[in-house]
C-alpha cells in the first residue's frame, strides 16, 4: 500500500504499554521505537470496548468467522463445503494464472452457433483472461458446458496428473493415523508413551532416536502413503525444456506459488479457483464483549453491532495555517504554523489537555510548541439544536467567542477558532537542518530529493502528543433511567502521533544560470 | 447597456445537482441523476449509448424478460464526477449484434480525475481514484476504494469492503468497519459552487 500523503495522524493503542516494563511507564511515547510500528493505527481502524472503556486495535480483538463467501460470485459457502473444497470456490470463479485477474467463460469460437432450443451459445468453451488474453484453450483446456467449470476441470486434472491421487493417498494415510492416535490418547497409558517419544526427540543423535521415531519416518516414506518421489527422468526432461525455453516461458515466483504443482513453465500453469473471503465479527480480548457484528448477508454493508473508536475518541485533524510551505519540503530552522483541530464525537462537552515534548524524539529533533494546550470542546449535539440555540441566545455572544481566537493570530494561550463540536489551536514546528550524512545516505539509497524513504525516514517530523480528555456524563442506572443530576467523571488519555511533513533542503533564492 | 451577469461555472438543478457548463453530456433524456450530484468540467457522460435491440425479444425458454427501460445511465445521490472523467455504458455482442447495457451508480460515488468507467454497476460509498480504468460489465459492491491508476479488467466483481490496486486491479486489503463514514461525500458537495 502506498504511503498516504501528509499530514498523517495515528493513535497508539495502549495494548502495547501492557507489555512494557515499569521503567518505561510515564515516559514520552517514542514513535520511532521499533515497537511503536505495531501499536500505531489511524483512528478509523480502531474499535472501542464499552465495558473496558479502552480503544481496541486489530491486535487486541478476537475474530470469529460469520460466513464464507466467494469474492467473485458472492455466493455464501457453507462451512462443510469450505473444508472439503479447500477454501476455494467450486463454481465458475477462476483467476488467471498469469496476471491473477478474473477469468471469464467464453466460447472458443468468436461467433458461436447458438442452441436453437435455449438460445444460448454452444461450446466448446474456454476460460479467458480479459486483461492479458490468457486462454485455457491455448493450453489444451476446453469445456463442453459453460457451467460447473470446477467439476469439469477437476475431472481433467485427475485424468492428467497423479498429483491429486498422491494427495488423496496421503490424506487417507494421515486420517487413519490420526484416528489411531486419537484412540491411543484416550488410553491411560498414553502419557508414558508421549513422554518417551518427546524424550527421544530431545536427545539428538542418541541411540534411542533410532528407535520409535526413526521407524515412523520410514513408515511415512512408504510409496503407498502418497509421498512424492523424485523421478530422475522427469527432472531430466525439465532440464532439457529449460535449456530450450526463453526467459519469458518460465513462470515467475509469484505464479509458481499460486499453483499446487509448482510448475516451472508458463505452459503448465492452470487456472486458479478463487479463494474464499470471510465476514468476521470481533470481540474484545479482555472482556469477550462483542465489538463488531456484521450482517450475515454477503453483500450487505450494515452492522448489527459496531463500536468504532471514531464515535468515542476525539478526532485530531491537522492542516497548514497558511499554505506557504509544502509538506514534503519543510524548511529547516523556520517556523511552520499548523492548525490542529480537535473534534468531539461525544454528546457531552469535553475539556482537552495536550502535552508534547519540546523536542521530538529521533535523530533530528524538531522544536514543537502547542500555543494553547488546554481548552474545551463543545458537545456533539444535533445540528438543529445549535440552530435553535443560536436563535434563542444573544447573537453577539457567539461571535465574540470566535473573535477571541481571531484577534490573536497564533498568540499563546488562546484558541484559534471553535465551532459546535470542534476547537482549533495553533501548533508551531521548527525543524532542524539535516546534515550531509543524511543526504548522502538518502541519495545512496536511490531516492529523489523530495521522496520519502520507506520504513523509518529520519527526515519525517513525527510529533508525539498526549491527549487527555475529561468529561462528565449523566449516570445511567441499570434500569436505563437517567439518575437525576448525578454526574460521572470520565477520562480518556491516549498518545497520538502527528506526522506533519518531511524536512527538505534549505531553499536558496533562484539564481540565474550563466 | 448593463454588463452581462457573470455566469457561475455550475448550473444547479431543482434536485440540487451541480453540473458544470463545460461538461459534455449526451443523450440527457436517458440519464437519471438522483440529486446533489456534482459533475465537473470536461466530464463526459454517454447517455446516448443505449440499448438498441429491445431485450424483450421472446425467448423460447419462456422466461419473461425484464421490462424495457429507457435509462442508459443512472446516478444516485451525492456522487462526484471529477474533471475529465468518462461514464460510458458497457456493450457486448449479443447474437452478433452490438448492444449497450445500462450503467448504474449508487450513492456517494466518487470518480477521480480522468477515470473511465464502463461498469455495469457501482455500489454506494465507492471511491474510484484518479486515472483509473473500470472495464466493461464490472460490478463494484458497496464500500470499495480503488487506488489511483488501477485498471480493473472487464467482468470483474469486487466484493464489499475491498481496497483495490494494481494493473490488473486486485483486492490488496480489507477496509475497516468505519469505511462508510470515511467515504461519505456530503461535505465535498457543500464545498462546490
Amino acid at each position: 500500500m502506498p504511503l498516504s500523503p501528509f499530514p498523517r495522524i495515528f493513535i497508539s493503542c495502549p495494548c502495547v504499554e501492557a507489555r512494557d516494563t515499569e521503567e518505561e511507564e510515564g515516559k514520552t511515547f517514542n514513535p520511532r521505537s521499533e515497537r511503536a510500528t505495531f501499536s500505531l493505527f489511524p483512528l478509523d481502524h480502531l474499535l472501542y470496548c464499552d465495558d473496558c472503556g479502552q480503544v481496541r486495535c486489530p491486535r487486541c480483538v478476537n475474530e470469529e468467522i460469520v460466513c464464507y463467501f466467494c469474492p467473485s460470485c458472492l455466493f455464501e459457502v457453507p462451512t462443510a463445503t469450505v473444508k472439503t473444497e479447500g477454501n476455494r470456490c467450486n463454481r465458475n470463479c477462476f483467476q488467471c494464472p498469469e496476471c491473477f485477474a478474473t477469468l471469464s467463460v467464453t466460447a472458443v469460437d468468436p461467433f458461436p452457433k447458438t442452441d436453437e432450443k435455449t438460445g444460448l451459445p454452444m461450446g466448446p468453451f474456454t476460460l479467458l483472461c480479459n486483461y492479458c488474453q490468457w486462454s485455457s484453450a491455448k493450453h489444451g483446456i476446453e469445456f463442453e458446458k459453460p457451467t460447473s467449470i470446477s467439476t469439469q476441470l477437476h475431472k481433467m486434472k485427475t485424468a492428467n496428473s497423479d498429483l491429486s491421487s498422491q494427495f488423496a493417498k496421503a490424506r487417507t494415510f494421515y486420517t487413519q493415523k490420526g484416528k489411531q492416535q486419537d484412540e491411543l490418547s484416550n488410553a491411560p497409558s498414553n502419557l508414558s508413551r508421549m513422554m518417551a517419544m518427546y524424550s527421544t526427540l530431545g536427545s539428538l543423535g542418541g541411540s534411542k532416536s533410532k528407535g520409535s521415531f526413526g521407524k515412523s519416518k520410514t513408515e511415512e516414506n512408504d510409496e503407498a502413503n502418497g509421498v512424492i518421489e523424485v523421478n530422475e527422468a522427469d527432472e531430466l526432461e525439465v532440464i532439457n525444456r529449460m535449456r530450450n525455453a526463453n526467459f519469458e516461458d518460465t513462470a515467475t515466483l509469484e505464479q509458481r506459488y499460486e499453483q499446487p504443482h509448482k510448475p516451472r513453465f508458463k505452459d503448465d500453469l492452470l487456472p486458479i479457483a478463487a479463494l474464499l473471503r470471510t465476514k468476521r465479527s470481533k470481540r474484545c480480548r479482555a472482556c469477550r464483549h462483542i465489538l463488531v457484528k456484521p450482517d450475515a448477508k454477503v453483500s450487505s454493508i450494515r452492522f448489527r453491532i459496531k463500536l468504532a473508536a471514531i464515535n468515542y475518541i476525539p478526532q485530531l485533524n491537522l492542516s497548514r495555517l497558511t499554505p506557504t510551505f509544502e509538506y514534503l519540503n519543510l524548511q529547516p530552522l523556520q517556523n511552520h504554523q499548523y492548525l490542529l483541530t480537535v473534534t468531539n464525537p461525544l454528546f457531552d462537552p469535553i475539556s482537552v489537555t495536550l502535552a508534547t515534548p519540546n523536542k521530538t524524539p529521533g535523530k533530528y529533533g524538531s522544536n514543537v510548541t502547542i500555543l494553547c494546550p488546554q481548552f474545551d470542546v463543545g458537545a456533539n449535539t444535533d445540528v438543529w439544536d445549535e440552530a435553535l440555540q443560536d436563535a434563542a441566545s444573544a447573537p453577539g455572544a457567539k461571535s465574540a467567542a470566535v473573535k477571541k481566537g481571531k484577534d490573536g493570530t497564533g498568540t499563546a494561550g488562546s484558541i484559534w477558532d471553535s465551532g459546535r463540536n470542534w476547537t482549533a489551536v495553533v501548533v508551531e514546528v521548527v525543524p532542524p537542518s539535516l546534515d550531509k550524512e543524511y543526504w548522502s545516505r538518502h541519495e545512496a539509497l536511490g531516492y529523489q530529493e523530495g521522496e520519502e524513504e520507506e520504513g523509518d525516514d529520519d527526515a519525517v517530523v513525527q510529533i508525539p502528543v498526549f491527549v487527555r480528555v475529561v468529561y462528565e456524563t449523566e449516570l445511567v442506572r441499570e434500569d436505563g433511567a437517567v439518575a437525576g443530576d448525578k454526574k460521572e467523571k470520565n477520562e480518556h488519555a491516549y498518545w497520538y502521533v502527528l506526522s506533519v511533513g518531511r524536512i527538505g533542503k534549505t531553499k536558496t533564492h533562484p539564481t540565474v544560470a550563466p | 447597456m448593463p454588463p452581462k451577469p457573470v455566469k457561475s461555472e455550475y448550473i444547479e438543478t431543482d434536485t440540487g445537482n451541480k453540473v458544470s457548463r463545460k461538461s459534455i453530456i449526451l443523450g440527457t433524456q436517458y440519464i437519471i441523476l438522483g440529486g446533489k450530484t456534482v459533475i465537473q468540467s470536461d466530464v463526459c457522460i454517454r447517455g446516448d449509448l443505449r440499448r438498441t435491440i429491445p431485450p424483450s425479444t421472446p425467448r423460447q425458454g419462456g422466461s419473461s424478460a425484464p421490462p424495457t427501460t429507457n435509462v442508459s445511465v443512472a446516478i444516485g445521490r451525492y456522487c462526484f464526477l471529477a474533471r475529465s472523467s468518462v461514464l460510458r455504458p458497457p456493450w457486448k455482442l449479443q447474437r452478433g449484434v452490438l448492444s449497450y447495457y445500462p450503467i448504474k451508480l449508487g450513492d456517494h460515488v466518487f470518480v477521480g480525475e480522468g477515470s473511465v468507467v464502463e461498469a455495469a454497476m457501482v455500489g454506494s460509498y465507492v471511491r474510484i481514484g484518479k486515472g483509473c480504468v473500470i472495464g466493461k460489465f464490472v460490478i463494484i459492491k458497496d464500500c470499495v476504494k480503488i487506488e489511483e491508476g488501477t485498471v480493473v479488467p472487464p467482468n470483474t466483481v469486487i466484493p464489499p469492503f475491498s481496497y483495490v490496486a494494481g494493473r490488473p486491479g486486485r483486492v490488496v486489503e480489507e477496509l475497516p468497519e468505519t469505511a462508510q463514514e470515511g467515504l461519505e461525500l456530503k461535505n465535498i458537495y457543500r464545498m462546490i459552487g
